[in-house]
């Protein structure tokens, strides 16, 4: 029988051997060098169905926290949002982001978005993040979406199925999470490229008159170092990242997702310095939230290959409210001006989404179908123009091998492959 | 071994060279099918072009706008001519006053023209879209027609129809439900695209 006193000694030591774990615990999940702190705004449902977001919010802060992110925590976000009332949480305006800068400390937001959750057997899940900073106009620098159903890899006699919606849910805002670390710890620098304005000053002086081309020259020779010099860079470097792009693992089989057709001026350069808006698509689909979906994974993938800068979505909304733009079947010219010029972006994309299905059970068949353009702001001419359309058995003949079972898995497929199109013809001209 | 040439008399090579001037005119005598030409129109002077929006009689409410965006895209990708953004057919519409964008007329048109810059207009019906059946046979089937008016007059300078897709001998025999819709109507479009610049 233990006596009191050496029961407590236990427990004490217990406890401080708990705590220094706890603390040694702590300190690896940290990122190393890595004092940024994240605001994660309440998860905004897509999905047009109810869904338990307070829990997907809570497993998604408990699930960064544990991976080393540092986020603000929850009570100082509600605050923020009371006392500011915030009334959109899928997106950000630039008056707001300044705010929560301000008030948070925080450099960067995360805006989650659901687009499916579907408990009926097989369960279907399907989730995108986007890291949009703080600054003084908010930019998307992270986006990551998963698509996941339980379906999507049954194995020999379906050991390999997933029935319950719980632990797909956790597989895929683990990815989310990973994802999110992977670029905490390696987050891509900007290259020093020429900006739009110097590159067309540049092209004015060479088709100038001669002698302003002599006197160009010799000012241009004083110079440490020439606009030529960083034009050649541009395209070393626009060459570089054709050539990633080129070289995607998933890129085999990415030509079944091709537009079914396009055009493309050759006005277009892949360049990290040009500014891409994307406003608000058109939803013709019998889904509801479908352009929104649709926007947001396109804005994915030209974040992700890094082919232009994306505006932040909730700042083009913000401002067209506050322009009080209405498109009743598209954009026109003087919205073209009107956005642009109000953004500083240098181009738009819009489109219109025809289909946005995903269906539920076996063997489920997710389609869709959209088409967009992108204008250029210095002529308001189309830039480039495409359709695409695909369904979830595409290219499958042989034991479902190859089949994509959720609608956000497949539009990543298909924006991925409409960007690897933008950027080879974009390397035509 | 020695090689014998045949000897090819001047009233053989005649009968030839008429046989081969026959056929050829005789092929001029073809018929245009479902293609009107005005030829006195100088189509290389049309450089930007609007696309109104097209008639529906199918079944199907989104038709008309699937194929017209179809049609516009594959028109700006075959790069002869430059369709103008969708929106901006639309304030041209608002502008003209049309009070029903798919029949214009030519005072519309030409008001439309003139206030978009634009060298021609492009109307269209779509007839058939979706599946049809015959026996225990189905599958998919467009229908369309279009036609150019020119910008400055109003008048019809092009028009054209294509019927792609729809229950084949091989369907009827065999089964089998067609090829899909989308394959068709980017067919239908391709051929009608092509009538117009033949």
């Amino acid at each position: 029988m233990l006596s009191s006193t050496s029961f407590l000694n236990s427990l004490l030591s217990g406890l401080i051997v708990y705590g220094l774990f706890c603390c040694a615990a702590v300190a690896e999940s940290a990122l190393p060098g890595d004092e940024r702190r994240i605001v994660v705004f309440p998860i905004e449902n897509l999905s047009g169905a109810p869904a338990p977001l307070k829990e997907l919010d809570a497993e998604l802060a408990v699930l960064l926290k544990r991976t080393g992110v540092r986020i603000v925590d929850t009570a100082t976000i509600e605050s923020f949002i009371n006392k500011h009332q915030v009334r959109y949480l899928g997106g950000i305006d630039e008056h707001i982001a300044g705010q929560l800068n301000a008030e948070t400390g925080a450099e960067s937001v995360l805006i989650t978005s659901l687009e499916l959750y579907n408990d009926v057997d097989p369960p279907k899940f399907s989730l995108i993040s986007r890291l949009v900073s703080l600054n003084d106009i908010p930019e998307i620098v992270w986006m990551k979406s998963v698509g996941i159903a339980g379906d999507d890899a049954p194995g020999i006699l379906g050991l390999g199925m997933i029935n319950d919606i719980k632990e797909l849910r956790g597989k895929g805002l683990e990815s989310i999470a990973k994802s999110l670390v992977h670029y905490s710890k390696n987050a891509p620098t900007l290259k020093k490229r020429l900006i739009t304005r110097e590159r067309e000053e540049y092209s004015f002086r060479l088709d100038g008159l001669s002698k302003e081309i002599r006197s160009e020259k010799e000012r241009l020779a004083s110079e440490s170092k020439s606009n030529s010099d960083l034009i050649i860079e541009e395209r070393l470097s626009a060459t570089e990242d054709k050539l990633n792009i080129m070289n995607d693992k998933d890129s085999l089989f990415i030509s079944r997702y091709d537009p079914v057709g396009w055009y493309s001026s050759s006005g277009i350069l892949a360049n990290q310095d040009r500014t891409i808006a994307i406003i608000p698509f058109f939803n013709r689909s019998t889904r509801k939230h479908a352009a929104e979906l649709q926007v947001l994974h396109l804005a994915m993938q030209l974040v992700e290959k890094r082919v232009f800068r994306v505006l932040e979505l909730g700042v083009i909304r913000d401002r067209m409210l506050n322009m009080h733009v209405i498109m009743s079947s598209g954009v026109s010219l003087p919205i073209v001006d009107l956005i642009s010029i109000s953004l500083g972006s240098d181009l738009l994309l819009n489109g219109v989404v025809f289909d946005y299905l995903d269906t539920v059970g076996y063997g489920s068949n997710p389609k869709v179908d959209f088409s967009m353009q992108i204008f250029n702001r210095e002529d308001k001419k189309i830039l480039w123009s495409s359709h695409s359309n695909n369904q979830g058995d595409d290219g499958v003949y042989f034991f479902d091998s190859g089949r994509i079972t959720t609608a956000a898995a497949l539009t990543d497929k298909m924006c991925r492959a409409f960007v690897q199109r933008l950027v080879e013809n974009a390397g035509r001209n | 071994m020695a090689i014998t040439v045949p000897h090819v008399s001047f009233r053989h090579l005649f009968v030839v060279i008429f046989i081969v001037i026959y056929l050829g005119l005789l092929g001029g005598c073809a018929g245009t099918g479902d293609v009107f030409r005005d030829t006195t129109m100088d189509f290389g002077s049309i450089k930007t072009v609007a696309v109104l929006p097209f008639a529906n009689l199918s079944r199907d409410q989104l038709a008309g706008e699937r194929v017209r965006d179809s049609f516009n895209t594959m028109l700006l990708a075959s790069g002869a001519v430059y369709a103008v953004p969708i929106g901006e057919v639309a304030r041209g519409i608002a502008a003209a006053g049309m009070a029903n964008p798919t029949t214009p007329s030519a005072d519309e048109v030409t008001k439309m023209a003139k206030s978009i810059k634009v060298d021609a207009v492009i109307s269209g019906v779509i007839r058939e879209y979706g599946d049809v059946r015959s026996g225990t046979s189905s599958a998919d089937v467009i229908s369309l027609s279009l036609q150019m008016m020119e910008g400055q007059t109003g008048r019809i300078v092009w028009s054209a129809g294509t019927t792609q897709g729809g229950i084949g001998l091989v369907d009827r025999l065999f089964g089998g439900g067609g090829r899909p819709l989308n394959d068709i109507t980017e067919k239908a479009v391709n051929a009608l695209i092509n009538k117009l610049f033949e």
